[in-house]
């Protein structure tokens, strides 16, 4: 290797040293380093969506690669083919796809509390013979509120009412709520029912 | 240009001849582990992912040119090959630059679908130096005082508008402390292939920044 090729090695060697914050006496390095820092702490201030990483999760869900804590989304299971999945698992994809028509943001999963960006669960315990009828009503009710809601069916025959209201109809989907004894949407419009069959009592 | 074989061929290139193979981060495997993993701590590994990298893969995806109605689904389909793939990582390289090469070849992939059989890279070594060059040579114009310190800043935006994976390359030398080796496992090259990449990198920054540092007249 020839001597000018040798320092133009050594040159970028160090130019690459300064630019990753190495002591380096490189001044042209050193004003990159800043300036590309400074372009991307920029970005960094930028907003971000709140809902996107749930529409991620839900995508997720969707393409089978989310567990729920069963032996069907194990490393070994993530790899069959579908048409091998347990018919419970072919029944949560079903019901992604089917959440996927109602459109974005709607799907709250039932594992991962610190994940979701939507206002808290709600708990409405009503007789078991009641929960799908009250879980209907309540969608009827959030429906006329401007809301757009979907019913899941949950673990324990209960359902869950997931619901996003428009910003200016906030105050609509509260009174709509307020007959079930439930609180208000989130400020951002989220909206999140558990209706469970209340446990029987003792005699 | 015909595109690298690694990114027509696959998701997940693997090393090409690198000397060295850095060592997997104990946080990294242990990212890595839980991903692997069923449930709740695989949602949080994903949470983990997303607040680290989002909003850098959705920037570089921006620079590169996808809409904002295509930024979105291109992270998802990131996300999902790379939980896709993560059972068969081997841990040669770095987790950060396998991701990086992921998000690369999504984007890849996007552009060569929407563009059909046209031929696509995301290189910056395209046959168009001369409007980089005047578009440098413009830039350098207009800066009134070049010792202004954002001189090198605007350089760097034009810079970055003119020839964004280059920019990229060096935001992650910068960012994430990429060597040669790194930078080898993105682009799925020799080291020394990845060299003289950063070496032309450092050109045609130079063609924007460079009359940031010399003396006035």
């Amino acid at each position: 290797m020839s001597n000018r090729q040798d320092a133009d090695d050594r040159d970028l060697d160090a130019w690459l040293d300064g630019l990753r914050g190495r002591p380096a006496a490189h001044t042209e390095a050193a004003a990159q380093r800043e300036a590309i820092t400074a372009a991307h702490a920029a970005r960094a201030n930028e907003p971000q969506d709140p809902q996107e990483l749930q529409r991620l999760l839900f995508r997720l869900r969707r393409e089978g690669l989310l567990g729920v804590g069963t032996d069907a989304t194990a490393p070994a299971a993530r790899g069959a083919p579908r048409w091998r999945l347990p018919a419970a698992a072919a029944a949560l994809l079903a019901l992604g796809l089917a959440l996927t028509m109602v459109g974005p943001g709607l799907w709250h999963g039932s594992e991962e509390p610190v994940l979701r960006s939507g206002g808290a669960v709600q708990v409405l315990e009503v007789p078991a013979a009641d929960v799908a009828s009250t879980a209907q009503r309540l969608a009827t009710a959030l429906k006329a509120a401007g809301a757009d809601v979907v019913v899941v069916e949950s673990h324990g025959g209960g359902r869950e009412v997931a619901a996003t209201v428009p910003a200016q109809r906030l105050s609509d989907a509260a009174a709509a709520l307020a007959p079930f004894a439930l609180k208000p949407p989130a400020a951002d419009g989220s909206l999140r029912i558990d209706v469970r069959p209340r446990a029987a009592t003792a005699p | 240009m015909t595109p690298p074989s690694d990114l027509a061929s696959s998701a997940v290139p693997a090393v090409a001849g690198a000397t060295r193979t850095a060592p997997t981060s104990a946080a990294d495997a242990s990212l890595v582990a839980l991903l692997r993993s069923d449930g709740k701590p695989r949602q949080a590994a994903i949470g983990q992912l997303y607040a680290r990298y989002a909003r850098d893969f959705k920037g570089y995806f921006r620079r590169h040119g996808a809409r904002d109605a295509q930024v979105e689904d291109l992270l998802q389909e990131t996300f999902i090959k790379v939980l896709r793939s993560i059972d068969s990582w081997q841990g040669s390289g770095t987790l950060e630059a396998w991701l990086w090469t992921i998000a690369r070849n999504t984007l890849y992939s996007a552009l060569r679908s929407e563009r059909g059989d046209e031929a696509v890279s995301l290189d910056d070594d395209g046959g168009d130096d001369e409007s980089g060059a005047t578009l440098a040579a413009r830039i350098a114009g207009s800066d009134s005082n070049p010792a202004d310190t954002d001189c090198v800043r605007r350089g760097l935006t034009a810079f970055t508008q003119k020839f964004a994976e280059y920019a990229h390359v060096l935001e992650r030398v910068v960012i994430d402390d990429w060597g040669y080796d790194e930078l080898a496992q993105y682009r799925g090259c020799a080291p020394g292939a990845a060299r003289e990449y950063l070496s032309q990198c450092r050109k045609r920054l130079w063609q924007f920044v460079g009359h940031c540092f010399e003396p006035a007249a």
